[in-house]
Order: structure tokens, then sequence, then C-alpha cells
């Protein structure tokens, strides 16, 4: 089975092969927990700038084709992030974005090539630098990290690019 | 024991519970905050650089930290929760993903940012409304204090005659609904609840904390914002059919606590200009006043009383 991310703006192709027996999960990933225009309303209530939701709102496009699936992986990260930061307030929504995104590029490669480019934006406009990261001291939010990473493992494999 | 939920569950759970909203219609809203491409703070700061200069600086500054190894050591950190997080998945210490892919979307979403500029810069002084699609201040929070702000006024005015019309009514809940995009129960029940607070309704200090507001929020436009306030006033006194003198009294006398207060506080010229223009028609000179209105003028006058202590 194929996974298939496609670059909107270059039309190269990232595919990946995906055993079968994830599809179950990938199913379950693939769901909406919220509506496009609910989550655009959570958005709107962050206390981010205007230029640091804008950002959010690009990686909302992010998706990844399997057969007839449609994975809205960009969604599902901004939904985790919107929950998240709502159950650990003394985190900031960048820190959980960052810490997301970037165990996501570095662990799923199919990822790393779809989100790879919102890396820089996102360390920029929400000032993460190394030290953000290694301060991380709270290990429920450590833990519900890994979980959510743990969401896009169905998506792991070996990563072909074509045009 | 109760088995801990899974974070799917939690996310259904957590969308699945219901929010009630301020402002329904969002885009409305932004819209009549006035405040247009604005908001976009970092793209109005970069306006003046010349498109090559920008595109090969962001690239090449992007390009440049994912080669200098910053980006690899703050995602692809070789220890710490990074590291660890990818230990938790049997991939040790190091990233799987080429660092090359990253660079050249890096060079792509560098390019599409400035596209996005061009297309703001477009849109300028050629006759469009721009509304941003998103602003700096959550969107709930900027909303409830506008309402707190202008809704009171628009009742007091309405009231100024002695009774609220029903086509008043009417011509105030959908100013706020159809035009700003609040919620219309959200209006309803406000405007229930400050009908009967009108009399503690001061028209010098709202429109005092509104001009400030306005003033000191990036998301607000106050020309914008002042100049459709206004001529909502003058709609909903004329919602009735009959502009009683003492209505006329009150938006006058509102218009100019603005105005003074704008120029008071340094604020442009245009913001008087579209105060007055707002406003225009309603305004007089004596020799124009009615007989009626002198009679109320009068009256102010001598009790040496303004509308907001009548």
């Amino acid at each position: 089975m194929k996974a298939i991310a496609e670059d909107l703006d270059t039309g190269e192709k990232i595919t990946v092969d995906i055993t079968e027996d994830h599809f179950e999960e990938l199913r379950t990933l693939a769901e909406d927990k919220v509506s496009d225009s609910k989550l655009d309303s959570y958005i709107d209530n962050l206390h981010l700038s205007a230029d640091a939701k804008a950002l959010v709102a690009s990686i909302l496009k992010a998706s990844v084709k399997v057969g007839d699936l449609v994975i809205r992986v960009g969604k599902r990260i901004v939904e985790l992030v919107v929950m998240l930061v709502s159950k650990f307030p003394n985190a900031t929504f960048g820190l959980i974005l960052g810490l997301i995104v970037g165990a996501l590029v570095t662990s799923i490669p199919l990822l790393g090539a779809l989100l790879g480019g919102l890396v820089a934006p996102i360390a920029a406009i929400f000032g993460l630098t190394k030290g953000y990261f290694e301060d991380l001291k709270d290990q429920n939010l450590e833990r519900k990290i890994v979980e959510a990473t743990a969401m896009f493992q169905s998506l792991n494999g070996q990563a072909h690019v074509s045009k | 024991m109760v088995k801990p939920m899974s974070l799917n569950e939690e996310l259904n759970k957590f969308f699945s519970e219901s929010k009630k909203v301020v402002v329904r219609e969002p885009l409305k809203f932004k819209a009549s905050l006035g405040i247009g491409d604005r908001a976009y703070r970092r793209l109005r700061t970069r306006e003046h650089m010349t498109t090559f200069t920008e595109v090969v600086g962001i690239a090449t500054t992007a390009v440049g930290l994912a080669r200098s190894g910053w980006i690899a050591t703050t995602f692809f950190a070789s220890k710490g929760f990074t590291a660890s997080t990818l230990s938790a998945f049997g991939l040790g210490a190091t990233a799987v993903t080429p660092v090359g892919w990253v660079i050249a979307a890096v060079v792509v979403s560098s390019t599409a940012y400035v596209g996005v500029t061009h297309l703001l810069e477009r849109s300028k002084d050629n006759g469009l409304i721009v509304v941003p699609k998103y602003i700096n201040t959550p969107l709930d929070i900027i909303a409830v204090a506008l309402i707190e702000l202008m809704l009171p006024v628009s009742l007091k005015i309405a009231h100024a005659d002695g009774s609220m019309h029903e086509s008043e009514n009417r011509a105030i809940h959908d100013f706020y609904t159809d035009e700003w995009g609040y919620c219309s129960e959200f209006i309803t029940r406000l405007i229930a609840e400050y009908q009967d607070q009108l009399d503690s309704v001061s028209y010098s200090t709202i429109a005092d904390s509104l001009a400030a507001y306005c003033a000191g929020s990036k998301d607000c436009d106050k020309e914008a914002i002042m100049a459709a306030f206004m001529a909502h006033l003058r709609h909903v006194i004329e919602a009735d059919g009959v502009i009683h003198e003492s209505e006329r009294a009150e938006i006058n006398y509102l218009s100019d606590i603005l105005i003074k207060k704008s120029e008071k506080a340094g604020g442009s010229v245009s913001v008087s200009n579209a105060i007055r223009a707002a406003s225009q028609g309603l305004t007089y000179s004596t020799a124009a006043i009615s007989e009626s209105g002198k009679s109320i003028w009068r009256r102010i006058f001598a009790r040496s009383q303004t509308p907001d202590q009548s």
C-alpha cells in the first residue's frame, strides 16, 4: 500500500510503502475531529499574532493520500496542539507545535518532506531555540507529545520522490 | 481501575464539547475593524524592501540557517527531548529525514511568502476591502470589548426620544449581526440586559474608552470604526421614520465629544472628518435649529446638563 504526499508548489510526489496492517490506524487518523470553520474559530481565539495564525493556517493544508483515504495530517497536528495547549496552559502554543512538528519531521520521512519547510518559519515566528526544547520539564506533556507522534507512525517507511 | 483515554479519544471529547461563540461570522467582524493588511505586522514592516532582495534575503537566511546546523541542533537534536522522542520509536538519535528536502522546502515556502506580500500590495488603493484572515487579538476578547462600548450607546440614542421603537431595535440588532458578524443570540441577550441600565451610560466616558481602545489596539482602525459607528447611530434615529430633536441633540453631542477626544489625543484630522461625514445632515448651525430643538438645548444648558445627565 502506498502513501502519497504531493507538494502543492512543485507537484513532486513523495511516496512511501506502508503495510496494510495499519489501515485501521490510518482510517482513524483520516477522521476529522472538528469542522474547518470550528477549528478556525479556535485559531482566531489564540493569543498569537496574525502572522503566527497565518502560519498555523498554512500547516492545515498538508495532506497525505493512502488509497481512497485522504489524511489531513496538518489539520490533525493543529487539532492536537489546540487540545494540548488547553490542557497544559503553562506551555505555549508555539512550544507544543514546535515539539510535535519537530518530532514528526525527524521521525517520519514522508512528513519530513511535507512539513520540513515549516520548521524554520515555526522556529522564527514562535521564537523557539535549542534551549527552549531542552527546557521541557513537564513529563505529562512530554508523554502526550510522544503519544501524538505515535498517532502518525503508520505513515512511516522509506520515502521516494517522483515527478 | 478506569482505563485512561487514548489521545484520539481525548481529541474527540475535546472537540465534541460545545463552544459558545461571540462572533458568528469572523470575516465580517474583521472587515469591520478596518485594519486590512496592516494586521500582518511582519508584512508591513517589510514592504520597503525590494522584491529581489526580499526573495534572496529570505531564502538565503533560511537555507543558510539549515546549512549552519541551526535547524539540525534545534529540531534534529542529538540529545534532549526530540532525540528522546526519536528513541521512543527506536530511531536512535539520528534524524531519518534528508536535510536536503527540508532546505528545498524552505526555498519554496519563502517564495510563497513573497507572493502573499505582492498580493496584498496590489490590493492597496484599488477600491478593494482587504480583510485579514487573522488578527492579533483573540477574536472573542476584542469582540466583547467593542460591543460593551458600542451597544450601550446605540441603545441610549434609540431611547433618546423616550422609548425604543421596534424598528430601532431591529436596526441595532442587524447592525451588530449583519455588519459586524456578532452572534444573533448574543446580541439579543445583551440588548435585553442593557435596557435597564441605560441611565448609567455616560456618553463622555464611553466615547473616552472607545477612542482609547481603538487607538491602543493594533487590530482597530479608529477612523473606519468611528465612521461606521456614527453612520449606524444615524440609521438608528432614522429607523422609526421620525428624527426627534432629542435624538439629534444626543448624536451631535456624542459626535462633538468623539471629535474633541480624537483631536485632543493628537488623532488625525481624517478621524474627525470621518465622524463629521457620518453625521452629515444632522449637524446644523444655531440658526437652523428648530424651535423644539432650541427648547431642548435651552433646557439642557439652563440646567448646565449634558445628555449624559438627562
